[in-house]
């Protein structure tokens, strides 16, 4: 993709303190931008900015670029590159932190959408039904469709069952996904 | 030997055949699994709130009843272990029990299965229930979140725990390089295109070693590798057939436990000639 010139106006501080407070974000000033991050990512070549970058551009508090980067929501959580920064920096859990930033600010897009369904299943069953989730999901992605001779083929083998697996009492999970709880990461 | 059981919510879906094989191979060790009653979601990679994710296991740590948490799950395990040293932040830990209705004090030990069987019960011990080796060469396929991030069971870069598994039923663990390599699974839904070239790459590399077939620790891997091989095929016109096998099922093999109670005609992959060459 293009890159634009980076300016003095796209720079948020702000935001860069904000990232910088977080758990994922506490060694961000170290990077020396290395890069064995971008090196150890399995999906790097599918990136819009690579974890390397990604770091560089939250120093420099480019936070329209970062947060409407792909690189967030393609990152696989394999923790390849958080085992191996020599500045402790943990990508991954930087990538953790900035999805539901990137929400807040509106972002939307395909991964942005099952994490929400997939949160909302297991605020009300307390477990992740794989049939549930997937319909749940394809209501707003027609492509989905695509996938039933898949959904057909693990029913066939008893793999997929249409009755939802639920939590005797979902209950207690209430307090656990209440708003008030959310987003304390970003304020210590 | 006793745990307290956290089988995760794929047990109950798309890896039955991983339960089955869980469920009659522990009662023949004699390792016993007590399910924890009313267990929830670990929120695998997609609650992305971290407070929330956190409170999810640890009210699963908190039901643990003073035992070790055992899990056959790879992402529920890396949830737990990570619930844990977030915990450390008391900030955090006196918000997260402002949630549970049971406080967690910390202290709980997340297990692999895995982890069971080779450090708690050693491989010696498992050989003693070995009734015939297994003439097979088998990929040693560990994942990513078995070892990654907390690298406290088995090494990140070089695990071995599941090669000397391997070896201690008779069969031949082969070279495999991408044996900590992302399977691309949590993508799978969302980002196919990139999901399947990630679990090509691992395939053909695991056709390359020779091996009989893929020997896997996580109901994500199994998913991907196996149920979703056959789209790998088509997308990119190659041959594979490679099976893919649950670390519970090889050693229920090599325990004489008939296939069928282990769960393997439960498999996308054809399993059959697999089972015959292990010498059933």
């Amino acid at each position: 993709m293009q890159k634009e010139n980076i300016v003095p106006e796209s720079r948020d501080n702000a935001f860069r303190d904000l990232i910088i407070k977080t758990p994922g974000g506490r060694n961000i000033p170290t990077c020396m931008q290395c890069g064995i991050c971008a090196g150890s990512c399995p999906v790097s070549h599918e990136m819009d900015y690579t974890p390397r970058e990604l770091v560089r551009m939250i120093q420099l508090g480019l936070k329209k670029e970062v947060l409407s980067s792909n690189t967030i929501w393609i990152c696989t959580t394999c923790f390849s590159c958080s085992v191996r920064c020599p500045r402790g920096i943990y990508p991954t859990e930087l990538m953790e932190t900035l999805k539901p930033i990137a929400m807040s600010e509106g972002i939307k897009n395909r991964n942005a959408k099952f994490d929400t369904v997939f949160a909302d299943v297991v605020r009300k069953t307390g477990r992740a039904s794989e049939f549930l989730l997937i319909s749940k999901y394809s209501v707003s992605e027609p492509g989905m469709i695509k996938q039933a001779p898949f959904g057909l083929a693990l029913m066939a083998k008893g793999k997929l069952p249409l009755s939802i697996d639920k939590m005797e009492d979902a209950r207690e999970l209430e307090a656990i996904f209440k708003k008030e709880n959310e987003g304390q990461e970003v304020e210590k | 030997m006793k745990y307290s059981y956290y089988p995760g919510c794929a047990q109950h879906g798309t890896a039955v055949d991983y339960r089955m094989s869980v469920e009659t191979v522990f009662r023949r060790l004699g390792i016993e699994l007590e399910e924890i009653k009313n267990w929830n979601c670990c929120g695998a990679l997609h609650v992305d709130d971290m407070t929330t994710r956190v409170a999810l296991s640890a009210r699963t740590l908190a039901a643990g009843n003073g035992l070790d948490v055992a899990t056959p799950c790879n992402l529920c395990y890396s949830n737990l272990m990570r619930a844990n040293t977030a915990l450390e932040d008391t900030i955090l830990k006196n918000r997260v029990n402002g949630a549970l209705a049971t406080k967690y004090d910390g202290g709980a030990k997340p297990k692999h299965l895995l982890e069971v069987i080779v450090k708690d019960m050693g491989l010696p011990k498992l050989a003693e229930h070995v009734k015939h080796q297994l003439k097979i060469k088998a990929v040693p396929y560990y994942g990513c979140l078995l070892t990654r991030p907390e690298n406290k069971f088995d090494s990140p870069e070089n695990p071995k725990s599941l090669d000397n598994l391997i070896s201690a039923l008779g069969a031949e663990p082969v070279k495999y390089y991408y044996k900590t390599k992302c399977c691309g699974g949590p993508i799978l839904i969302t980002n196919e295109d990139l999901a399947l070239e990630l679990a090509k790459d691992l395939l053909v590399m695991a056709k390359e070693t020779g091996a009989d077939c893929m020997v896997v620790t996580c109901p994500m891997c199994h998913l991907q590798l196996d149920a979703k091989q056959k789209a790998v095929e088509a997308k990119f016109n190659i041959k594979i057939d490679m099976p893919i096998i649950y670390f519970t099922q090889l050693i229920g093999l090599a325990m004489g436990i008939a296939p069928k109670e282990l769960g393997l005609n439960k498999h996308l992959v054809p399993t059959d000639k697999f089972i015959s060459k292990a010498g059933r």
